[in-house]
This record gives structure tokens, sequence and C-alpha cells, in this order.
């Protein structure tokens, strides 16, 4: 009943714009997200009282392309992703760390209470940093114990997304949080039915039907993001629980 | 099979699906006609299992008993299950009356793509000049007003009926602005008959929760409340509004107690529809409110003329 300002869930796009991206129309497609994004919104305006969206790509290093904001704002510019080197996970996980963090403290200074943070992570390709240093820094990004209050508290709920090269047994290490009331998902591209850069497209339908399932079940003590259930997946994508085997 | 409910197959050809959600998929009927609708019918079809289990049956038999002129009204402030459509003995549907024309605008998107959205009450909440942008109308506060005196009236009918809504929201009622402004209560299957249970369970929508649990004509009321303030103070937060504090300079004295006792804890002592659109009527100052109209907003639709009571056009100087 109380808080009318509501309570916020930010949504964090992170894409990675290696250069093997430009193949297939996968950066085509993935700059035609938040575009698609924000149409879905405005047929559901008042979802802007509810959702944040910030865009960061991430190549040899990572960059916020999109602050968070409300996506329907009027001068809200969408960014245009372009190429760059490498896949560096450990640029994207401390970008992450350190924007949600200030990210959350401002909503929180600005009045708004907020949901655990959304972090959809679309890649190609394996990760171009050491085993040991990516799964440091992904650490640093998910963990938090409640006990000892030491680690990250605004940790993201991660929802890892793969196409082309990426290895499915790497991306499902992301899925956070892996098990509990409510696990997160792998979504993966079915090689057999569809094209990267339709898979990307299709990962951009399951971001929405998130966005708008979790904009319309937050209720006070909800704990925010939904997943669509696996029957209503676009065609051709696969959706993995950390649990799930490969062969 | 009785005069309640129509076999599936004496639908005939389906036209094209015009909505979809997680309960159903509605498709155009044009094949079907009706003595006791007007105008053209849509399917509802239940996916598998998900058919209410009873009580649509009840919702239709309680139109079809109604007077010609209750029936009528109803019709004109709802989209009532007109039928209920049955396969192999069991509900698969209903029929309802297809949602006029004039409850859809034309819109353009941020992409520039442009589409034909339903008035849902959420685009009088949002910023009006943000509705703007994307070509969807932005009434101004005379209009909005004549949008709750309207709902306020739907809701007496019903209530008087001894119907409960159970859940009004943002996106479960919506206007027009080319006849006299008015409004229209759709998704009706979760209304139910006072002392009978709901044919789908009656739940609250996230931010229209009432302070007691069990729903009722008073909780009907109390988010009632919460569709006027945000109505009459649309802007950036405002689909979360609930102090009815926020309506100061909107409403004058007797409105803002009439919301404040509509929003309080008491549900003995929230006013009735028909108390909402006494004032509307004879006491909201139409005259005020154009005056607080700076924003050129043309004044769509029809007043009451203060001294005669009578529907008249608006204009922007007020009547």
């Amino acid at each position: 009943m109380d808080g009318e300002k509501g309570k916020l869930l930010p949504f964090y796009i992170v894409i990675d714009v290696s250069f093997s991206m430009t193949l297939n129309d996968k950066l085509d497609t993935a700059n035609r997200i938040m575009p698609t994004v924000t149409d879905a919104v405005a047929q559901a305006p008042i979802l802007s009282d509810k959702v944040r969206f910030a865009v960061v790509d991430f190549s040899d290093d990572a960059q916020v392309r999109m602050p968070l904001c409300d996506i329907l704002e009027e001068g809200v510019q969408l960014p245009a992703l372009s190429p760059r080197g490498g896949t560096s996970y450990v640029a994207a996980f401390r970008m992450l760390r350190n924007q949600i963090a200030q990210d959350v403290k401002q909503l929180k200074a600005d009045g708004f209470a907020v949901h655990r943070p959304v972090v959809f992570f679309i890649s190609d390709g394996e990760p171009t940093d050491h085993r040991a240093d990516w799964e440091a820094a992904f650490k640093d990004l998910t963990t938090y114990d409640k006990g000892t209050l030491t680690g990250f508290s605004m940790y993201p709920n991660v929802v890892p997304c793969g196409v082309d090269d990426a290895d499915p047994t790497v991306l499902q290490t992301l899925i956070h949080p892996a098990g509990g009331p409510k696990p997160m998902r792998m979504y993966m591209q079915d090689k057999t039915k569809i094209d990267a850069g339709q898979a990307i497209a299709a990962m951009a339908e399951v971001l929405i039907s998130s966005v708008l399932a979790s904009g319309e079940s937050m209720a006070q003590g909800n704990s925010g993001i939904i997943l669509p259930p696996d029957e209503d997946l676009p065609p051709g994508l696969a959706s993995y629980t950390a649990d799930d085997d490969f062969v | 099979m009785n005069e309640l409910a129509v076999p599936r197959q004496s639908l005939g050809g389906l036209g094209p699906l015009v909505g979809q959600g997680g309960q159903a998929k509605v498709y155009l009927a044009p094949d079907v006609r009706l003595p006791d609708v007007a105008g053209a019918l849509v399917f509802k079809h239940y996916r598998p299992g998900q058919a209410p289990p009873g009580g649509l049956r009840a919702l239709v038999g309680r139109r079809l008993r109604m007077t010609a002129t209750a029936r009528r009204r109803l019709d004109l402030c709802t989209a009532w299950p007109v039928r209920t459509v049955e396969e192999d003995g069991e509900v698969c549907g209903v029929l309802m009356p297809l949602i006029p024309e004039d409850f859809f605008h034309p819109r353009v998107l941020p992409s520039g793509v442009r589409d034909r959205a339903l008035l849902e009450f959420q685009h009088l909440f949002i910023d009006p000049s943000r509705a703007g942008r994307f070509g969807m109308p932005k009434p101004n506060l005379r209009t909005r007003a004549l949008f709750c005196r309207d709902f306020a009236s739907a809701m007496h009918f019903l209530h008087s009926n001894e119907l409960v809504l159970g859940d009004i929201n943002a996106k479960n009622a919506v206007f027009r602005l080319t006849a006299r402004p008015s409004v229209r209560l759709i998704d009706c299957d979760a209304i139910r008959v006072r002392g009978s249970a709901a044919v789908v369970a009656q739940l609250n929508a996230p931010d229209w929760e009432p302070p007691e649990r069990r729903l009722s004509q008073a909780t009907d009321l109390y988010k009632f409340g919460l569709l006027v303030l945000r109505t009459l103070c649309p802007g950036t937060g405002a689909s979360l509004l609930r102090d009815p504090a926020h309506a100061r300079g909107v409403l004058d004295g007797a409105g803002l107690q009439l919301l404040s006792r509509t929003l309080g804890d008491n549900p003995e002592g929230r006013p009735s529809a028909k108390d909402w659109g006494r004032y509307l009527d004879a006491e909201f100052d139409f005259d005020r409110l154009s005056r607080g109209t700076a924003d050129g907003t043309r004044t769509y639709g029809w007043v009451r003329e203060p001294g005669t009571k009578k529907w008249v056009p608006a204009s922007p100087h007020g009547v």
C-alpha cells in the first residue's frame, strides 16, 4: 500500500560485440532488440512505472551504451552497436558490478524501491580471458552472504543467451541463481532450426515476454523477474536449467 | 443444449484472430447472429484446460433474464458473455459482442510502426504528452471526469443487479471519445453474482489491491477510487497512486472528501457508485476544470448542462 513511487525492475541487456558478431546478421539483429522492446513497452505504457532498461556492450572492454532509463522518456537514444575486438567476460562482469551498484543506489536515493536487477547476457562465442579470471569476476558479481553481509548484495539474476559458437557448458555456469525457489534459465540457439540472427530475435521475444509478465505480476512482496514458460518460447530456441546435461 | 448455449459447430467459419491471452483466443464469428445482440460477435475459445469450471451459464442467464432495456444497458457498458459455446457437452468458450471500432485508436509506436490500440484506461494514466507522442488521445480533465462518471454509472447498474466486478484494473476497462465519452468493461468473466462464487477466481491486479482481503462491492468502490485518482491525475507514476491528496487542485472539497472516503480502510464508509454519479453530475465544477486545462487539448464529447441536467455538446470554454 505504501511506496507510491513503486518498485522498479532494472533490466540490463548485455551484448557481445566481438568481431564474430558481424556474421549472420547477429549484430544487426542485436541492434533491433531495443527498438522492439521500446515498442512493446509503448503498447503497455504503464510498464514505465515498473521497469528500467540499460544496454551494455562488451568486447575487450565493456561500455554502458544506454544508461539505465525509462525507455519511453523523450530523448532516450537507443544505441547503435558496432563490433570491436575479442570476448572478455571479465570486462562485462566487472562493468556490470560497478554499474548495478551505482544505479541501484541512485534509484534508492530517488525514492524508489528496487527489485533485484536482471541481466540478459547475449554472446556468440567463448570468452577470450582465462577461465579462472572470468569465473572470479562472475563470482564477484553474483555472490552475497547474508550471514556475514559480505559480497555484492545487489547481485543480479542472470539469464545467459547463446548463439553460434557460444559454448553451452560455459554459459550454463552463468545461470544465476542456478537453484532455489526461482532459478533462472539459459536460452540457446537450436542450430538445426534457426540461424543466429533469428535466434537473437527470438531471445528479444523472450526478453519482452519477461518484461510484460514481470511488469504485470509485480505486486508487493513479489521478487520481480518472471521468465516465460518453455511451451511459450519462440521456435528454434532451447531452454536449459543449470542442471541440464549436454551430450 | 438450451437457450443459454450454442453448439460449437453452429458457429460456422470463424474470422480472424482478434486477441489472445494465456486463457483464451478470441476470433471474429461473422456467421453468427443473435436476436438479442445488436452487432457482430466474437468467439472466446478457452485454451484446453482453461475453461472456467462453471458459472458462465449463470452470467449468460443473468443477462437473458433482464428486461430488454436493462439488457441494452448491460451491453452498452460491458462486453458481457451472451452465450456459452459447448462441444461434447462441455463449455469450450463464449460468444461476446465485438468491441466497437470507436474504442480503438491509431497509434505510432516509437519505431515508427503504426498499429491500432485498444483504448484501455492505462492510456489515461500516463503523462498526456507521452500519450501524444504515440498519437494517442490526450483527453482534458473534463473528459476524464466524464469517463469516471460513466464508469460510476456502469458500476451502479451492475451493483444494483447484485453483481460484483471484482477485478478493476488499468486494462479491463476501455474508453471512447467519438460519441459521448463513455467506458466499457471488458473481460467480464471475473464478474460474479453477489452471494455466489466467481466463474474465474477474482483476483487483485498488482497495484489495485484493496485494504481488505475479500472482494465485494465495497472493494469495487475502492478500486473505482484508484481509477478516479489515476485518471484525473495522469503522469509518471500515476498508475501507482493511492493518496487522495494528489487530487487537490483537481477535485473540490466535496470531491476530495468523497475520494478520501472511497480510498479509506472502512468498507462501510465508502460512498456508493450512485453517490459518485450524483457528485460528478451535479457538483463537479466543470468550469474550474476547463480553466485548469492549459494544454489546449480539444474538448471531446458531451457534458451535463448545470441548469437543465441535459447532455449538451462540450465546448472548450465550458457549458
